[in-house]
């Protein structure tokens, strides 16, 4: 991937009289890793510099071919400027990791929370579904009819901020993460010290309850998330996790 | 004494765009062009070299950069000197003095 002009894709723009500077420089710089956006920015950046670097040696009375050729011999190694790029933006992963999983996720939670309060405040009864005799599954449907926009929203967040697949499933159906996370802490500390529901009967309960607050409301966060999963045709390099 | 540090290389590059861009906000190109005009030629930054500095400086706080239409109706990313940047710039002059100086004893360099 070296030198420009002296490379074979440089053929790309033998004989065309104004280069697609960003598509060429796209070409050259492979994927950078620091998220779709950032990436968009440094190459239209790079590509503006290719301009002015051409036009300015046109203004010179360069034939367009040797404009081309000087300004690509700015760049005598594309990997390592690739590599250089990589590094001077980098953030710190722990942010990074904020920004497309931890902040949307968070977020996501919030809001989903805050309407299930309101929900069960405010809005309907919740439907029972009498699945077994001595414990009834509750559903709130009009939470569960919204989760998907949460799902959408979080899966949308992580994409836009260089998430990758698992990064936005994660933040798509993190409301239903914590939730999980919460029933498996207090499960077994709830058998330990409740004596006097049986246990077939806690085991039928959680089962219920993981089927109501975790498996449902995930399927439909999920659903949500799914149009978010793919990257954009313009998307070379979501990056994280 | 002070040590003069061994990234002398890139903190000349940082003392030259920070310089630069004390005078006004530049772009990427209007950079590199500015230093090379400065320097009668004598520093020439190319592509290569500016940006992933310019990325740090960005990182660093030192320079922030937006992006502005010009003149000709381009958009292009701007870069001006924070006001970090500028409390960087007499530490890093007075390295490079503190370099030169040395180096001229050393080898008498401006009676050369």
């Amino acid at each position: 991937m070296n030198g420009g002009c002296s490379s074979a894709r440089s053929t790309d723009w033998r004989g065309c009289p104004v280069p697609n500077w960003p598509r060429l420089v796209r070409e050259r710089l492979g994927a950078l890793g620091i998220g779709a956006e950032r990436e968009e920015e440094v190459v239209s950046e790079l590509a503006g510099h290719f301009e002015d670097a051409y036009e300015g040696s046109l203004e010179r009375s360069a034939s367009p071919e040797q404009a081309c050729a000087f300004a690509f011999a700015e760049v005598r190694n594309w990997s390592r400027l690739s590599r250089e790029i990589r590094r001077a933006t980098e953030e710190d992963p722990v942010n990074e990791r904020t920004k497309y999983l931890w902040l949307p996720g968070m977020v996501m939670l919030f809001l989903s929370s805050v309407l299930l309060m309101y929900i069960t405040r405010h809005g309907p009864l919740p439907v029972f579904v009498w699945i077994d005799p001595r414990v009834p599954l509750l559903l709130y449907v009009p939470w569960l009819v919204t989760l998907p926009v949460f799902g959408a929203l979080g899966a949308y967040w992580s994409r836009r901020a260089g998430g990758r697949i698992r990064a936005r499933i994660a933040a798509g159906v993190f409301p239903v993460l914590m939730l999980a996370g919460a029933f498996f802490m207090i499960l077994p500390i709830a058998i330990l010290f409740d004596r006097h529901i049986p246990f077939s009967m806690f085991v039928t309960s959680f089962g219920l309850l993981l089927l109501g607050w975790v498996l449902i409301p995930g399927a439909a966060l999920l659903l949500g998330a799914l149009p978010f999963l793919r990257n954009h045709a313009n998307e070379t390099s979501p990056s994280r996790e | 004494m002070t040590i003069v540090p061994a990234s002398m290389k890139r903190g000349s590059a940082e003392l030259a765009i920070l310089s630069v861009l004390l005078e006004e906000p530049l772009h990427g190109y209007e950079i590199s062009k500015r230093i090379e005009e400065h320097t009668g030629g004598v520093l020439r930054f190319n592509l290569a070299s500016l940006y992933p500095m310019l990325y740090r400086l960005e990182k660093r706080g030192w320079v922030k950069a937006s992006w502005q239409t010009t003149p000709s109706g381009r958009r292009r990313r701007c870069y001006s000197l924070t006001a970090a940047g500028r409390k960087q710039l007499p530490p890093l002059r007075d390295e490079w003095r503190l370099f030169f100086r040395a180096l001229d004893r050393l080898a008498g360099v401006s009676r050369a």
